[in-house]
């Protein structure tokens, strides 16, 4: 078996980093989307100070922690017959992005949470006393408070998504992880390894960068 | 038109926190009335259940029993959309000024002003006159995190009036300031409350506050209220043991024990406030009763605005000249006690 020629090579990189791109964005969307209203539903539910609700809370506690204790690789195998509802198909970047969102939300919904719970109740309770709703708080003031830290978590979960993208590859996902996979790996070519690892740290370099500088624009201090 | 000049009524109010050892009752059975327009103060210890108290004022704090009567309507009755709309009539400020950190100035009086459903033009209009009011119109388009502790609070005080309400709350308001910052704060709200005739209530662990802008004080210790009056006969006579702990380093000088009492004198501490001429009547007592009046100290301070003097003397004597002499002493100034 020769080794790819760089013409080769170059185009195999094109398509796996399209696909690497495609799974992380489109899990980023969902996983942010869904892990924010799980993570506000989990901590507004948590006690007086929004709305008591012990069962919601219970219930979304539990759905978040079953997730995120499954390993991903298993986790992968569990949704194939979803993944082929949603996407008719079980192979392509699509059907991985399915299941790399179900997993990175719960993940997400508790750093929301945290990041929430680190709002000072101080000006929770002052917007209250000046007549605030719930929701007024809550646009207003919770989230807005809380956004570097959401910021924060966005960039780890992009991060761990390009990650957890390479595992999706495995099974079909395609993407950098999974040619660093095929050729690095199974046919030996280091070299191959290499770019493709260089390729990765690049990526996660430019989300963490852009992630912090983000995040310290909203802190505004 | 109904007569507010008792404008918060708590009637035999309670708070039990409930704990899994044992409950904690943070208020026992409070009742008071606050006038229309004064600034009234809540002192006591940390723990002693001020903050609990003055929170359900505008039911921050729920009782658990009792009620919170506000211009004829019983607070504890109101919940969601009216219990809101309710609390516009009430500001409030606090030790942690408890500004959004992502808003500016601005859009942090803007905020309260929106949701009570004030318009833009509205909000607009006002926000430039309520910092105009805290001397901070330069500090509009800047970021909390940017203000020293006491521009802050000035901003929170700009924020609690922007909806002009009538009664303010402060909770401990100056205890995070410098004190030259507290000053200036214990000023302002002065002001606001002698201007716009605002009831205002405050509570403070620090009795200068109190003694700074009060007109009457309640002092409460363990939940309970032990004494409440005028902060200047708070100050002059304390009756309670721990309200006298609290005024003793106004009006209680440390002496040396020899000094206080002997076989031919009596030391006496007097009281007298600005308009009673008090030099006269010590060499008045001389001339009558041929007693030897020996000043030992002597201080003069100012309760809520007013000056109020105080001597520790000695009279020196017989013991009938010296019953007369502080007899005639006691007519003739506010109040005299036994050192």
């Amino acid at each position: 078996m020769s080794s790819l020629s760089f013409s080769e090579l170059f185009g195999y990189l094109q398509t796996a980093f399209f696909e690497t791109f495609l799974m992380c964005s489109v899990s980023l969307v969902i996983s942010v989307i869904l892990g924010l209203i799980t993570g506000l539903a989990i901590f507004t539910t948590r006690d007086g100070t929004f709305w008591r609700n012990r069962t919601l809370n219970f219930v979304g506690g539990i759905l978040v922690n079953v997730i995120r204790s499954i390993p991903f690789i298993i986790l992968l195998v569990l949704l194939i017959p979803v993944t082929n509802m949603v996407v008719g198909s079980t192979i392509g970047p699509m059907s991985a992005s399915i299941s790399l969102s179900v997993a990175s939300f719960a993940f997400f919904s508790r750093m929301v949470e945290s990041s929430l719970s680190e709002v000072d109740r101080g000006v929770i309770e002052a917007s209250k006393a000046f007549g605030a709703s719930n929701w007024a708080i809550i646009r207003s003031v919770l989230l807005p408070e809380a956004l570097p830290g959401i910021y924060r978590g966005i960039t780890i979960l992009a991060i761990g998504l390009v990650g957890n993208s390479a595992n999706a590859g495995m099974v079909g996902g395609g993407g950098i992880g999974d040619l660093a996979i095929r050729f690095g790996y199974y046919r030996y070519q280091t070299d191959v390894m290499i770019v493709t690892v260089v390729l990765l740290i690049v990526l996660v370099q430019i989300i963490q960068m852009t992630g912090d500088w983000i995040a310290k624009k909203a802190e505004k201090r | 038109m109904a007569d507010y000049s008792e404008e918060i009524s708590i009637r035999n109010l309670s708070v039990v926190f409930p704990s899994r050892k044992k409950d904690i009752t943070a208020v026992k059975k409070v009742s008071l009335d606050i006038r229309k327009g004064e600034v009234f103060g809540i002192v006591g210890t940390s723990g002693a259940g001020k903050s609990t108290l003055l929170r359900t004022i505008n039911l921050l704090q729920r009782p658990t029993q009792g009620n919170v009567i506000i211009h004829g309507e019983d607070l504890t009755t109101l919940n969601g959309e009216a219990l809101r709309r309710f609390r516009k009539n009430i500001g409030m400020i606090f030790q942690q000024f408890n500004l959004i950190n992502s808003k500016t100035v601005y859009d942090n009086i803007a905020f309260v002003m929106q949701v009570v459903g004030k318009t833009k033009e509205e909000i607009s209009r006002r926000v430039p006159e309520v910092l105009e009011l805290v001397g901070l119109s330069d500090r509009a388009d800047s970021y909390p995190a940017k203000l020293s502790g006491g521009e802050k609070q000035r901003v929170g005080i700009a924020r609690a009036l922007a909806n002009n309400p009538y009664i303010l709350l402060c909770d401990e308001p100056t205890s995070a300031l410098d004190l030259e910052n507290t000053n200036a704060i214990l000023k302002l709200i002065k002001e606001i409350n002698q201007t716009l005739g605002i009831t205002t209530v405050i509570i403070s662990h620090e009795i200068n506050v109190i003694k700074k802008i009060c007109h009457r004080v309640a002092v409460m210790t363990d939940g309970e209220i032990i004494e409440l009056d005028d902060v200047f006969n708070v100050f002059s006579a304390p009756k309670h043991d721990y309200t006298k702990s609290l005024v003793s380093h106004t009006f209680d000088l440390e002496l040396p024990a020899q000094t206080l009492h002997g076989e031919d004198f009596k030391t006496l501490k007097v009281l007298y406030s600005g308009d009673k001429a008090n030099e006269s009547v010590l060499s008045d007592a001389t001339e009558k009763f041929k007693v030897k009046i020996n000043i030992l100290q002597g201080k003069i301070e100012y309760i809520s605005g007013k000056p109020f003097g105080m001597l520790i003397v000695q009279l020196n004597g017989t013991p009938e000249i010296i019953s007369n002499a502080e007899n005639y002493l006691r007519a003739r100034t506010y109040n005299v006690t036994d050192v």
